[in-house]
């Protein structure tokens, strides 16, 4: 099942500076945005990444894209450090690597027909000619399932499913390798969405995409990813392939997750566990599992010992002190 | 909905009264030599201080009266509308040029130079701007030409500032971090994405300094640290015309008129550019989900 | 659960927006009942109408562009449309109450928590004092928060949005309202909020016998929280039933186009079936069906004619030509 690793996490951590305490700084608060995170991406599959806000997804997300510097750790892109890159290697990083975020709205520049927006990352990498562009547009549009002569409009005539069939557009236009899908349907109709997850996967089997999914929602994640990790806190706190996590989920932050996602079918009357309490504010943690104060099966270890991340049965992985 | 039909609903609220205003300004300036009935500056004594045409007394001849030496007062009025329209256009076009570059460079990269850029826009906000005119003007020579580049020095921070805030907001959309992602160079990002967003609120701003533009080369004329007689400036003729106010008081109140239609002017149609250029207004009820 | 009074009748109802653009009939020929203590259900996508009804119940829909032009609604007789704001306020926070999607801008950001759950108190009972602070902290544990001096004077922006919810709902229990209107209440929240959040407004039904209407577009939730489901499509509700008829026995090609389209916890499918088209432009909505450019089962019919409310058993009502075959 698993190819190669087109992306390797290892240990990666991005701490945020909060603003300072005066003039005369005693110490700036730090934001423990992730805090030692190992995965890797395979080619082809899909990678869900879920969780709750303030988790720290969308920050991985940026991270690979280089939109944020990592404050520690490796990320490998096939095997070279992305840290590092000179002029030339984050060009064709940039070519590598694309994303779809998720307000269709904020994604799109308003004063920009749609076909200069598509065809704008081919024009910064000097690629082909102008008619040789727009051509490859044309293409593009038809690809995701808009009309070719649309190329001409303004965004804001276009509803949310069809700009984000734009962004795709965009993002497929320099052939990545690997797609960051930033809660891509999250903001959309949800008859929407269905049309374009489909697309989504047509166009992974279609272009040997890989994609990493971050999404809060779990069924959607369910239905699109390969291999799933839920994250609480900075933290990855289970991974294992998606039907495994799904079927037997063993850290109890995904227990409660999946208790408590309410499905569309009124005979599946499922008791939700029901976590007590907000999600801790990342600034005050200090040692033990980050879970503890929520968690139903905590006891005195928790808030002595801070669980890792071990493979417990084959291929899954969990965080928690209570399962060997 | 289509764009054009869009733009159709807007126009149907032009307000006309400020276009018209704004139109007249800008024959009043650019044909004065054929609009204007004399000279603005040939002086005849013998004519001095007539009263406008609807007094009993006047004539036609001068519409709006006559000044202290004799020089017909509508012509002058006509003739200092390009006056007030070269000072008003370049000094808005210098001022914004410079706040709109300041302000984006301060938006976008924050950080230490939004703090020096900021820092230096409080200190000229604090020092009021008649003083720094009059040193400037001071050291530099009472002239058209002066005058037009204190007020554009002093009037950029306006810009700047709003031109900032604008910046902010913008670059916290998606698309800007999606040309990042896509390579874009940082000149790029500025040029293609951050400015053409701000450009709506550089042309409402534009309108409404022209206003006031057009008022603080008044004053400076009115102070005589602007343009020198005999070349007619609104400003100046506030300035003669003030000891004749009680009783020849066409002098100094027919410009003011043209000072407060041309404000006034510049003022609805600003409003209305806004109200027409804000993409908020485009009143399609999109559901709330 | 639920008994057999009508308590909202709302016939007809018709609200239109009157813009620049032209006329949009956000809500166009709504009708139906809440019974007391009963939960229902009002699920739609953008452009449904859903949030115009409650807004129209409640009597503000935003001025000057939108009007309720046609329809009645009856709270317990008295015809709401026909009352004037002053007196809709004796009824709104009282007997109706409304809590929605961003309780950031219910609340008000310059009055800390005590006094705004206090002020709600006193509408109902003339209290002040130690017995108003006492009242306050047995509204907090209503609501399963913790209370202590600190939090009675914290102030909204220092809440995270599950609190700020449950506060909201502690407001709703200091007005002991006999309808509670919940639009979108917890979508803006995590999931493991969302199910604290779900369970108290359950726990509130139960207890005080409280009406609510609940308006999503989430169908999970929906099919966890509502007895009763109305769906809406462009201004039309389209389909309505229980809860356990709406998800196994619907009739209406969008119903079941919806709950098909959605990605099953636990039943992972190859490709998930789909509507196809796009969400109705409300300003341009065809004559007839506004969801017959979407439909699969579509006739010549539909594009011109929109189609009569017909039961099919039991309160399973539908709006469509073809429902007897789908």
């Amino acid at each position: 099942m698993k190819g190669e690793a087109i992306l390797e996490a290892k240990n990666i951590k991005k701490y945020f500076l909060m603003g300072k305490e005066g003039i005369f700084s005693k110490k700036a608060r730090m934001i423990k945005a992730v805090d030692g995170i190992n995965f890797s991406l395979y080619k082809g599959q899909t990678f869900g990444l879920v969780g709750e806000s303030g988790c720290g997804k969308s920050t991985i997300g940026r991270c690979i894209l280089r939109l944020y510097r990592i404050t520690d750790g490796e990320m490998l892109f096939q095997g070279k450090n992305i840290d590092i890159f000179d002029g030339k290697e984050k060009m064709q990083y940039h070519r590598d690597v694309q994303a779809v975020f998720q307000d269709p709205y904020g994604s799109l520049n308003p004063r920009m027909r749609v076909g200069e927006f598509i065809e704008e990352p081919m024009l910064v990498h000097g690629i082909l000619n102008s008619r040789g562009r727009r051509e490859r547009v044309k293409k593009l549009l038809e690809v995701v399932g808009l009309n070719a002569d649309q190329a001409r409009r303004f965004p804001h005539e276009f509803s949310g499913g069809q700009r984000q069939r734009i962004c795709i557009a965009r993002a497929l236009s320099l052939n990545p390798k690997l797609l960051i899908l930033d809660e891509p349907v999250s903001a959309l109709d949800v008859s929407i969405r269905a049309q374009i997850l489909n697309l989504l996967m047509d166009l992974q089997e279609e272009f040997g995409l890989t994609y990493l999914f971050i999404s809060h929602d779990l069924s959607v994640v369910e239905h699109i990813s390969d291999l799933v990790a839920v994250m609480y806190l900075a933290k990855i706190v289970e991974m294992a392939p998606c039907e495994r996590i799904f079927k037997n989920p063993l850290h109890p932050y995904t227990q409660a997750l999946l208790s408590a996602i309410p499905v569309p079918d009124p005979e599946l009357a499922q008791e939700a566990i029901i976590l007590e309490g907000d999600i801790t504010d990342p600034i005050t943690l200090e040692k033990g599992c980050p879970f503890r104060n929520r968690c139903f099966n905590a006891s005195e270890e928790c808030t002595e010992k801070e669980p890792k991340l071990i493979e417990v049965e084959p291929n899954h992985l969990v965080a928690c002190l209570k399962i060997r | 909905m289509p764009r054009s039909s869009r733009i159709w609903v807007h126009m149907k609220n032009a307000p006309l009264g400020g276009l018209t205003i704004l139109f007249l300004l800008v024959m009043a300036a650019l044909f004065a030599e054929f609009i204007a009935p004399h000279s603005p500056i040939d002086q005849d004594i013998t004519q001095a201080l007539k009263v406008p045409f609807f007094l009993k007394g006047g004539t036609l001849s001068h519409l709006l009266g006559t000044d202290e030496l004799g020089r017909d007062i509508l012509s002058r009025i006509i003739f200092g509308a390009r006056i007030s329209l070269v000072v008003g256009f370049i000094a808005v076009a210098i001022s914004g040029f410079i706040g709109t570059c300041l302000g984006l460079i301060s938006g976008y990269f924050g950080g230490k130079i939004d703090s020096i850029i900021m820092r230096v826009v409080d200190v000229q906000l604090s020092m009021p701007y008649i003083l720094i005119a009059l040193a400037l003007i001071g050291a530099l020579g009472p002239s058209l030409r002066n005058i037009i580049i204190v007020i554009g020095i002093t009037s950029w921070v306006d810009y700047g500032r709003v031109i900032r805030g604008e910046v902010l907001s913008v670059k916290e959309n998606e698309f800007v971090d999606l040309a990042k992602i896509a390579g874009c160079s940082t000149y790029r990002i500025l040029l293609k994405h951050i400015f053409p967003s701000v450009v709506n609120s550089l042309i409402v701003l534009g309108t409404l300094m022209l206003g006031r533009i057009i008022i603080f080369e008044a004053a400076l004329s009115f102070l005589g640290l602007g343009v020198q007689p005999p070349t007619p400036s609104w400003g100046i003729m506030l300035a003669d015309g003030r000891q004749y106010l009680t009783y020849a008081w066409w002098l100094a109140t027919f410009p003011g008129l043209a000072i407060m239609l041309v404000v006034l002017g510049t003022n609805l149609v600003g409003d209305w550019l806004r109200d027409m250029l804000d993409p908020r207004q485009r009143a399609v009820v999109r559901g709330k989900r | 659960m639920s008994g057999e009074e009508k308590i909202l009748e709302v016939k007809n109802l018709k609200t239109y927006f009157f813009t620049n653009m032209g006329v949009v009939k956000a809500v166009d020929g709504g009708s139906f009942h809440l019974k007391k203590g009963q939960s229902l259900g009002i699920v739609g996508e953008s452009g449904s109408g859903k949030s115009v009804t409650s807004l129209s119940i409640l009597r503000l829909v935003p001025k000057p562009a939108g009007r309720i032009v046609e329809g009645k609604i009856l709270y317990r007789g008295e015809d709401l449309v026909k009352k004037s704001q002053k007196e809709m306020r004796q009824y709104r926070g009282k007997k109706l109450f409304m809590i929605s999607q961003d309780p950031m801008t219910s609340l008000n950001p310059v009055f800390n928590i005590g006094n705004q759950i206090g002020e709600a108190i006193r509408r109902r009972q003339n209290v002040k004092g130690n017995d108003l602070r006492e009242k306050i902290i047995e509204m907090l544990k209503l609501v399963h928060i913790r209370s202590s001096e600190n939090l009675i004077h914290a102030y909204p922006h220092q809440f995270s949005g599950g609190m700020k919810q449950r506060v909201m709902i502690s407001m709703a229990l200091a007005c002991q309202p006999e309808i509670l209107i919940a639009d979108e209440p917890t979508t803006a929240l995590d999931v493991t909020i969302q199910a604290q959040i779900l369970k108290l407004m359950e726990e509130i039904r139960q207890k005080y016998n409280t009406s609510i209407i609940l308006i999503t577009h989430d169908l999970g939730v929906i099919a966890k929280f509502c007895e009763y489901i109305l769906v809406m499509y462009a201004g039309k509700i389209v389909e309505r039933a229980d809860v356990k008829t709406l998800f196994k026995g619907n009739k209406h090609p969008y119903t079941r186009g919806l709950i098909n389209s959605l990605p099953h916890l636990g039943k992972k499918q190859q490709r998930l079936s789909s509507i196809r088209g796009q969400p109705p432009d409300l300003l341009n909505l065809p004559a007839g069906c506004p969801f017959e450019p979407r439909c699969d089962y579509s006739i010549e019919r539909c594009s011109h004619e929109y189609p009569p409310t017909e039961s099919a058993g039991k309160g399973h009502l539908i709006s469509c030509w073809r429902w007897r075959e789908i």
